[in-house]
C-alpha cells in the first residue's frame, strides 16, 4: 500500500478520477457557455443536463477557470473525467492535507461561516483577527463561484473549497467540501442525494492528516427546524478510522435574549461564583473576567449538565445562552487590554490564558447546545457526550458564533469563533 | 374532460426548507431564474418566458413573473405563472401581460390561456389574438419613444448565437418588455426572456436603478412602433418583415456596396389581408436585375484602377521634381510657411487613462469617471486584483466606505505601499503601478 499510496491518493473528490488537465482563467461568461458542452459537469452534481446554474451577478463579469486546455503550467486543473475544477489543496501532500466537510440545512449560516473562515479580509469578526501571524490564502475559485462572491442560492449541491493556512513554519492545506443541506431533505431530488453519497465515498478513499465534519446548526428557540443530525451515519468515516473529528458550528447565537434575569440568578444561586459572574454580565458595568471566572463557568456547566427536562425551561436555557454570548463578546477585548495580539493571548500570554478562558467557554457552549438538542430532536446528543469525555480531543465539539454582522458602515462585526478551529489544528500539527 | 394545456406554476422561498417550486421536479430548471434579483429589494422582479428540456427530452415552456424575496433570505425569490408542454406560444406574453403581473390574477389567466390554447398554437388564428392585445400603453409618448430607441438598438446589434441580448432597464420600464418580445429582432416563438443569464436565444433584461439610456432611432423602427400603437397586427407584420429581412443571408457581393445604411432600411408594409407569420413569396429572379450588379461592379473596379494609376503618376512626378531641385533653393518664405504647431503630446496621465479605458483589466468593470482620478483608480484595481475587494464592484475613481474598510485589511496593499495614509493613495507609486499594470496587458 505504501508504494502506491501517493499515486492513488490524488483523486477528484467528485468522481474519483485520477487524471487532470490544466485550464486557463477566462471570463465567467465563457464558462457559462462552455458548461453546457460538458454535460458530465452537471451529471456528477446530480443536475439535469438542461438545468442552468444560478448566478446573482447578471452579467457574469468576473474570471473563472474555463474548460479549455492549456499546455503551459497553470495552477488550475480540471478532472479529465467529470471536468470539475479541483482546488489544489485536494491534490497536495497528504501529510499536510486536511479535509473539512461542512453541511447544514438552508439558512443555517453555512456559507457565511465558510466565507468568514476562508476569506476574512473584508470584515473583522474572528477571535484571532486581525493578526498577521496566521496567514490564510484561500483558493479563489469555488466553482462555479468565487470565494469573494459565493452565491447563497444555487442548485449545485456540492462546492469545493481550498485554503492554505500558514503559521510560522507550519503549513496546512485545508480541502473543503460544502454540502448543501437541501439535498438530504425529502423534497430534494434523489439524483443529488445519491451523487453526494458517491462523493463522500470518493473522499473516503483519499488520505488526510485530519478529517473534520462540521454540522452547521442555527440557534433556534422554536426547536422546529430540521437540522442535519441524521447525516452523521453518512458523513463519518469507518469505525476506528484515524483523525476524524465531528463537531457542530452553532450559529446565530446573537439572537439569544435574556428572558428573565431573576430566574437565571435563581438557577445559579447554588454557586456564588456563578451567580456573581451572571450578575456582572447582566449589570454590564463591571469586568466580566476575574480570578474566579473559570470556577464560575465550571459551576454553570455542571448545573446545566445536572438539570433534566429542559423542554419545560427553554426561557432559562435561552438566558444562559445569552450569558455565554455576552462572555464571548467580552473576551474579544481582553487581548487589547493586555496589549498583546489575539493569537499570542490565546497561545502564550500568561501560560495560555486565552486558551483556558476559551476552553471553558467552549465546554459551556457544548453543554448548552446539548441541552437544546435534548429538548428538541436529540440528533447530536451521542456525539457531544463522546466528545466531552475527559480524554477526548479536541474538547470543544461545539463552535459557537454569532452570524449577524453589524451594519455595513460599522467597523467591527460580531465574533465568529471559527478561527479557533484553525488555531487548534495548527497546534495539533505543530 | 381534457387535460389543461397550461398549468399553474408557483415558487416560493420557505424558511428552513429552502426554495420550493410546484411542480417539484422543475426546481433545478427554475432555480436560476430569480438569482439575478438577489440584490434587488423584496417584490422587485419581472417577467420570464423560459423553455427547457425536461426528463425524457420533453420541451417544457414556462411563462410567469419572478420577484426577489430578499426579506426571507438573500437570494430567495417567488414566482408565479404557467407551464406547458412545448414552447410558450409567441403571443402569450403580450396577450396576458396585464394579468401576469399580479399573482392573484393567475387563476383567471390560466382559464383564459386554456380557453385560447388552440388559437395560441395555431398561427392562422393569430390575427384575431393580436387584435386582443391592448396597445393603450403605447399611447404614452415616453414609453413609445423609449421603445423606439431600444428596438433600434436591438436591431442594430449582430445576431448572437445561442446567447441572449442584454436589455438594461429600471423597474418602471418593464412595460417595454412585452413589446420588445413581440416586435424585437428575435422571433418571439423562440425568444426567451429572463432576468438571469441563459444559453439560448432571446433577451436578458438587467434591472438597474436608472431608466434606459437614449439613442438614435431608426426610421423604420419608429414607423413600426407608431403602427403598433394604433394597430398591433399591423406592427406585428412589419416586425415579421423586418426580422425576415434581417435573417436573410447577406449576398456574396462586397458588403460595402450592398448593405444600405440603417436609417434607410426599406421595409414592406404588408396589408392586413396577408397571412401573418408566413413569409411573403420571394420574387422570381430577373436576368436583367442579376446583370446590373455585375456591370456596376466591373465599372467600380475599373474606376478604382484608374484612380490608382493617376495617384501613382502624381507621386512619381512629385518625386522627380524634388530630386531635381537643389537644397539651396528653399526660400525663407517657404521656411516660414511651416505647418501649424501640432497639439501638445499627451501627458502620462492621459496616456494611462486612455489605455485603461481602451483595455480595462480583465474581469474588472471600469466606469468613465475612473479616468479622472488615476491614483484612486489604481488602488481600486489593485484591491480587486488581489482579492481584497469584489471584482464585481465597478471601479469609479472614488473610495466607497466598503473599499476603505477593505483597504485596512488588505495586506497586499500595505506591502505594495500604494497608500500615503489610511484614505489617500500615494500618487506617484500608484500611478507607476497602474502604468505597469496597463502596459503589461
Amino acid at each position: 500500500m505504501g508504494l502506491f499510496t501517493k499515486a492513488v491518493d490524488k483523486r477528484c473528490p467528485i468522481c474519483g478520477g485520477r487524471q487532470f488537465y490544466a485550464v486557463p482563467v477566462g471570463r465567467a461568461e465563457v464558462w457559462h457557455q462552455q458548461v453546457d458542452k460538458h454535460p458530465q459537469w452537471k451529471h456528477y452534481r446530480g443536475l439535469p443536463d438542461g438545468a442552468g446554474v444560478a448566478f446573482s451577478e447578471p452579467r457574469l463579469e468576473w474570471d473563472q477557470p474555463t474548460f479549455d486546455r492549456v499546455t503551459i503550467p497553470s495552477p488550475h486543473v480540471r478532472c479529465e473525467h467529470c471536468t470539475s475544477l479541483v482546488p489544489p489543496q485536494f491534490l497536495s501532500d497528504r501529510k499536510s492535507r486536511l479535509l473539512l466537510i461542512t453541511t447544514g440545512m438552508p439558512a443555517a449560516g453555512k456559507t457565511t461561516w465558510l466565507k468568514c473562515l476562508f476569506n476574512p479580509s473584508s470584515k473583522k469578526h474572528l477571535i484571532a483577527e486581525p493578526t498577521t501571524q496566521i496567514g490564510r490564502e484561500p483558493y479563489r475559485f469555488v466553482e462555479p463561484y468565487t470565494i469573494a462572491n459565493p452565491d447563497p442560492r444555487t442548485a449545485v449541491p456540492i462546492l469545493l473549497h481550498g485554503m492554505k493556512v500558514t503559521f510560522q513554519r507550519q503549513q496546512l492545506d485545508v480541502a473543503g467540501i460544502d454540502v448543501k443541506g437541501e439535498v438530504f431533505q425529502q423534497s430534494g431530488t434523489p439524483d443529488k442525494y445519491l451523487r453526494v453519497l458517491d462523493i463522500l465515498t470518493n473522499v473516503r478513499k483519499m488520505s488526510y492528516s485530519e478529517v473534520l465534519t462540521m454540522f452547521v446548526v442555527p440557534f433556534d428557540t422554536t426547536l422546529l427546524r430540521q437540522n442535519i443530525g441524521q447525516l452523521t451515519t453518512h458523513l463519518t468515516h469507518e469505525p476506528g478510522s484515524r483523525g476524524t473529528w465531528q463537531g457542530v458550528i452553532w450559529t446565530h447565537l446573537d439572537r439569544a435574549q435574556l428572558r428573565d434575569a431573576d430566574a437565571m440568578f435563581a438557577f445559579l444561586q447554588s454557586n456564588e461564583d456563578a451567580v456573581a459572574l451572571a450578575r456582572r454580565v447582566v449589570g454590564g458595568t463591571e469586568e466580566v473576567f476575574d480570578s474566579r471566572f473559570v470556577a464560575a463557568l465550571t459551576a454553570i456547566e455542571r448545573l446545566v449538565q445536572d438539570t433534566r427536562n429542559w423542554t419545560g425551561r427553554l426561557e432559562l436555557l435561552e438566558s444562559l445562552t445569552w450569558l455565554l454570548y455576552r462572555i464571548m463578546l467580552a473576551y474579544t477585548v481582553l487581548p487589547l487590554r493586555f496589549g498583546v495580539g489575539k493569537v499570542e493571548f490565546y497561545f502564550a500570554f500568561n501560560g495560555g490564558l486565552g486558551e483556558k478562558l476559551v476552553q471553558q467557554c467552549m465546554r459551556l457552549a457544548a453543554v448548552l447546545f446539548a441541552a437544546w438538542d435534548s429538548a428538541g430532536r436529540g440528533d447530536f446528543a451521542g456525539m457531544i457526550r463522546e466528545a466531552m469525555r475527559p480524554d477526548a480531543e479536541p474538547q470543544f465539539p461545539v463552535l459557537p458564533c454569532g452570524i449577524e454582522f453589524l451594519s455595513e458602515d460599522d467597523e467591527d462585526g460580531l465574533p465568529v469563533w471559527g478561527d479557533l478551529l484553525l488555531l487548534e489544528l495548527l497546534r495539533r500539527h505543530g | 374532460m381534457a387535460e389543461d394545456v397550461f398549468r399553474e406554476l408557483r415558487g416560493d422561498y420557505v424558511a428552513n426548507v429552502g426554495q420550493v417550486v410546484t411542480p417539484r421536479e422543475y426546481l433545478d430548471y427554475l432555480e436560476p431564474l430569480g438569482s439575478a434579483l438577489s440584490r434587488r429589494p423584496d417584490g422587485v422582479g419581472g417577467p420570464f418566458v423560459y423553455q427547457f428540456r425536461g426528463s425524457g427530452g420533453r420541451v417544457i415552456g414556462a411563462m410567469g413573473w419572478v420577484v426577489s424575496a430578499a426579506s426571507k433570505r438573500y437570494g430567495g425569490w417567488n414566482l408565479w405563472g404557467v407551464w406547458t408542454e412545448g414552447p410558450i406560444p409567441a403571443l402569450a406574453l403580450p396577450l396576458f401581460w396585464t394579468e401576469l403581473q399580479d399573482a392573484s390574477q393567475l387563476p383567471g389567466l390560466l382559464r383564459r390561456a386554456n380557453d385560447d390554447a388552440a388559437s395560441l398554437r395555431n398561427a392562422s388564428a393569430w390575427p384575431d389574438l393580436l387584435d386582443q392585445v391592448d396597445p393603450t400603453p403605447l399611447n404614452d409618448d415616453d414609453l413609445r419613444s423609449a421603445l423606439k430607441v431600444e428596438l433600434s438598438r436591438l436591431y442594430r446589434l449582430p445576431h448572437p448565437q445561442e446567447r441572449p441580448i442584454e436589455v438594461d432597464l429600471d423597474a418602471s420600464s418593464l412595460e417595454l418588455l412585452p413589446w420588445i418580445h413581440l416586435l424585437g429582432p428575435i422571433d418571439p416563438a423562440a425568444a426567451q426572456l429572463q432576468p438571469s443569464r441563459f444559453n439560448g436565444t432571446g433577451y436578458q433584461y438587467i434591472l438597474t436603478d436608472s431608466p434606459p439610456a437614449g439613442g438614435d432611432v431608426v426610421t423604420d423602427i419608429a414607423r413600426m412602433v407608431d403602427a403598433t400603437a394604433s394597430d398591433v397586427l399591423q406592427g406585428w407584420r412589419m416586425a415579421s418583415a423586418l426580422r425576415e429581412r434581417r435573417a436573410r443571408p447577406k449576398p456574396a457581393t462586397p458588403r460595402k456596396q450592398q448593405r444600405p445604411p440603417v436609417e434607410s432600411i426599406e421595409m414592406a408594409t404588408p396589408s392586413r389581408s396577408k397571412p401573418v407569420p408566413a413569409p411573403a413569396p420571394r420574387p422570381q429572379p430577373n436576368p436583367l436585375s442579376e446583370l446590373l450588379p455585375l456591370v456596376r461592379d466591373v465599372m467600380i473596379v475599373a474606376l478604382l484602377a484608374w484612380i490608382a494609376f493617376n495617384v501613382h503618376q502624381i507621386r512619381r512626378n512629385m518625386t522627380n521634381t524634388a530630386a531635381t531641385q537643389p537644397a539651396a533653393t528653399v526660400t525663407a518664405a517657404e521656411t516660414e510657411a511651416e505647418p501649424e504647431p501640432a497639439a501638445p503630446p499627451p501627458t502620462r496621465e492621459e496616456l494611462i487613462a486612455e489605455a485603461l479605458l481602451a483595455r480595462p483589466p480583465q474581469g474588472i468593470r471600469m466606469e468613465a469617471a475612473a479616468a479622472k482620478n488615476l491614483p484612486h483608480t489604481a488602488v481600486e484595481i489593485f484591491m480587486r486584483r488581489n482579492n481584497c475587494f469584489a471584482r464585481t464592484e465597478p471601479v469609479d475613481g472614488k473610495f466607497s466606505t466598503a473599499e476603505l474598510r477593505a483597504m485596512r485589511n488588505c495586506k497586499s496593499l500595505a506591502g505594495e505601499r500604494l497608500m500615503r495614509n489610511a484614505t489617500e493613495p500615494h500618487a506617484e507609486r500608484s500611478l507607476a503601478w497602474l502604468e505597469n499594470a496597463v502596459s503589461a496587458q
